[in-house]
Formats: structure tokens, C-alpha cells, sequence
């Protein structure tokens, strides 16, 4: 599993937790396996344990041998955040996960209904290094902007940023 | 960053539950803000005003910033000077290092205008820059402790107090709390955070880095602090009403 981020969900008394939850048998091996987006929720006389998103199963992980020097062992780590009314979930995605050297391809905004119900979105990207973080944009009741680091081919890259309503 | 090898344009098989196309038209096309960053940022309203601000580590270590006006354009870069731990994106035969960004967090202090940015420093210890109600910048504080993870921080329910989590150098759960005017330092908290420390690196539970705590509060009056344990569970600590906290406890998910 990746770090955990975690949210109150809007107009409830419950939290939810999201992490990205890779399979079992993830390994060199495996090359194709992909990571889940996995939730769990509840408050303080109910929790709901570990339950995959359906649909979300293509967050970026990448891993590395001793034959790929300099091979930056990653994942991504959803990000969860209360904007405005909203509760809004942001990763990096891939096709290619657990390849030695992939990239990710762009990132994904979900907007959630409950815990596991939403909808969402592949926004694209060039080459998306960090995963996004979000803030409402000041002025407005839901316009949710999130900012990530798109790569320059170095060790370092430009700030990017998306927003929702356009 | 770097040897990171860009695969081309790629067709997304789009999941079934993402919306049609028409939809992502809803979504502004990604704009490039410039900068140049060596790690996550972190992004803060500026308490008091309608500016946006991000906070990064740039090239030389130190805390880089740039900021949306109200007007929604963009400043350029400023150093806030300081140093960061240096990022740490490439080389996985040194554990603990696989893929970790340097990432600050910024809080503000409750009832006051104030803004706290936090970080770790190349020395591990937790460090600061305080951002006064008149825009005055504090230099670079440091706070001491032993920190091997990013910190995490979130409001005290029903204090004026801030309160930054991260995970010692044993493993276990740290923490930091006060306001401006008083400021207790690192008490240990228990638990056990994973620790990348394997020197198997196809070992998938070695998997990551370093793990850094999600900090959340439930209802104004109960924090819960999360974290990936060192099998993969997920765990937490809770500070109920009257202020104690519950020790670790473990909500399973190990995969």
C-alpha cells in the first residue's frame, strides 16, 4: 500500500481513507499488474475495511532492479480533499504499471458522491512526476485548481496546474 | 526525476466509470506555471488575503515560493532561503531513499493570520518559516527532533494550537504541537510506521519510501492521524474529546 490520505466526507460525520492498493503477487515478475485505488470509512462505532474502487485500478507504480541503475522506485499516492462541497480524490495514472522506467502518463481527478461512488476524470498530462495536491481557488464556492510537477528530463520539473469548473 | 523514460503520446483505455469525453471539457487544459521544483509542493491560502500560495524545495535545498494573485495571475519564483532535506529521487540501493520528495506543509495558525510552513531539514530536524499577519517572512527555525518522513500537520480541535506528526527515527510516531506562543517539542507516540529498509529491492514490502502520517479531524472535536504500518496495514491514532489518544490501532487492508 502506498501513504494514506484521508478526508472528512462533506455533510457527514464519517472519514474516509484512500490508498493505493497494489496486488499480491506485485513483482518484477508480474510486469502488467496494476494498483488499485482502495477506500475504507467510517466513525466511531462503524468502520467499513479495505474496499477497491471499481474502475480505479490504474494508479502509476513503478519498481526497480539492480539491471535499471538509477531507476526511481515509485507510486503514486492518492491525494483526498474537501473543496468547497466536494470531496475530490487526485492520482497519477498509467497503463504500464510495474515496468522498469515507465512513466505516468497523466493524472486523474475523481469527484466522489460517497466513500466509493463517483465520477471522474483522465485529464492527460506530459509526464506528471508528483502527484496533485488541490486547494479551493479563493473567491469561489467550489473551484477546486490542483498543482503537480510536470518533468523537464532532469531531476527536476515545472509546476503544473489544472482547474475545475474551466 | 531523472532516467524516468517518456513513453509517447499513450491511449488511455479510458475505466468505465470515468466520464465521456464531452465532460472533461469541464476541466481547464494544464497550464504551465514555471518554476522549477525538486519536489512535491505544498499550496496554501494566504490567511487574511485571496492568494494562493506554493511552497517548494528548489535546486540549492532551499524553500522556493510563487503565488496566484486575485487576479489569477502568477508571480515569479522567490527563495524563502532555509534548507531542505535534499531530494533523493534516484538512487534505490540506499534505503530509505526510493523515490522520496521533500515536501513542506503549510498550516495556519487558528484565530490569527499567521502561517507556519513546515519541513524537514538535511539534518532530519523540523524546521520552520513563519509567515507574519503583515507578510514578514521569519527566516528558517528549527525545532530539533528526528525525523525520517515529511511531516503532516492539522489543527488541534477546539484549540488555537497546531499540531505536525512524522515518524522518528525509530519508526514510531512523532509529534509537535503549540501556537506562537508556546511550543512543546518531539514526544514520541507510539505505533510503528513502515520503514523502508530492506535491502531487497524487489522485495514488495519494501516497497516505497519512508512512510509519512495523513492528519484528519472528525466533527471539530476528534483527530485521527493514519499511517502504513510495517506490513503494509493500515493503522492509526486517535485523540478523543478530552485530549488522550488511543495508542495504535490496526485496520488491516495488507496487501
Amino acid at each position: 500500500m502506498s501513504d494514506p490520505t484521508a478526508a472528512q466526507v462533506p455533510n457527514t460525520e464519517q472519514i474516509v481513507v484512500y490508498y493505493s492498493a497494489a496486488p499480491l503477487n506485485r513483482g518484477p515478475g508480474q510486469l502488467g499488474t496494476v494498483a488499485t485505488l482502495a477506500a475504507q470509512w467510517g466513525d466511531l462505532n462503524y468502520w467499513n475495511h479495505e474496499t477497491d474502487l471499481s474502475g480505479a485500478d490504474e494508479l502509476y507504480e513503478v519498481y526497480c532492479d539492480a539491471n535499471f541503475q538509477g531507476c526511481s522506485s515509485s507510486y503514486s499516492a492518492p491525494k483526498a480533499y474537501v473543496v468547497g462541497n466536494n470531496l475530490w480524490v487526485f492520482y497519477r495514472y498509467t497503463q504500464y504499471s510495474g515496468v522498469v522506467g515507465s512513466s505516468a502518463p497523466g493524472v486523474t481527478a475523481w469527484k466522489m458522491s460517497s466513500p466509493t461512488g463517483a465520477i471522474g476524470w483522465n485529464l492527460g498530462g506530459s509526464f506528471p512526476v508528483t502527484d496533485p495536491i488541490a486547494a479551493l481557488v479563493p473567491g469561489t464556492d467550489n473551484t477546486v485548481q490542483i498543482f503537480y510537477v510536470e518533468d523537464t528530463g532532469g531531476d527536476n520539473g515545472y509546476l503544473a496546474s489544472m482547474w475545475y469548473p474551466n | 526525476m531523472k532516467h524516468l523514460l517518456k513513453l509517447g503520446s499513450i491511449a488511455l483505455a479510458v475505466p468505465f466509470m470515468l466520464t465521456p469525453l464531452c465532460h472533461a471539457q469541464q476541466w481547464s487544459s494544464e497550464q504551465n506555471l514555471g518554476g522549477d521544483l525538486y519536489g512535491t509542493p505544498a499550496i496554501a491560502q494566504i490567511p487574511g488575503t485571496s492568494v494562493l500560495q506554493a511552497f517548494y524545495e528548489g535546486g540549492d535545498n532551499a524553500l522556493w515560493t510563487r503565488w496566484r494573485n486575485s487576479d489569477g495571475s502568477w508571480s515569479g519564483e522567490q527563495s524563502l532561503g532555509g534548507q531542505l532535506y535534499p531530494a533523493t529521487h534516484g538512487d534505490f540501493q540506499i534505503p530509505g531513499y526510493q523515490g522520496f520528495d521533500t515536501t513542506p506543509i503549510a498550516i495556519q495558525i487558528p484565530n490569527t493570520d499567521f502561517l507556519y510552513v513546515f519541513y524537514r531539514g538535511p539534518d532530519s530536524t523540523l524546521r520552520y518559516q513563519l509567515r507574519d499577519n503583515n507578510g514578514n517572512w521569519s527566516g528558517e527555525g528549527n525545532l530539533g527532533g528526528s525525523m525520517v518522513s515529511n511531516p503532516a500537520a492539522a489543527q488541534v480541535p477546539g484549540t488555537d494550537q497546531i499540531e505536525v506528526f512524522y515518524q522518528g527515527a525509530d519508526g514510531s510516531l512523532k509529534t509537535q504541537w503549540g501556537n506562537l506562543n508556546s511550543w512543546v517539542f518531539e514526544t514520541n507516540m507510539g505505533g510503528q510506521l513502515f520503514t523502508s529498509s530492506c535491502t531487497v529491492i524487489t522485495d514488495p514490502y519494501c516497497y516505497g519510501p519512508n512512510a509519512t502520517p495523513a492528519v484528519v479531524q472528525l466533527g471539530g472535536t476528534l483527530l485521527y492521524v493514519f499511517y502504513r504500518g510495517p506490513d503494509n496495514t493500515l493503522r492509526f491514532q486517535l485523540r478523543n474529546q478530552t485530549g488522550g489518544w488511543s495508542g495504535e490501532g490496526n485496520l488491516g487492508g495488507s496487501r
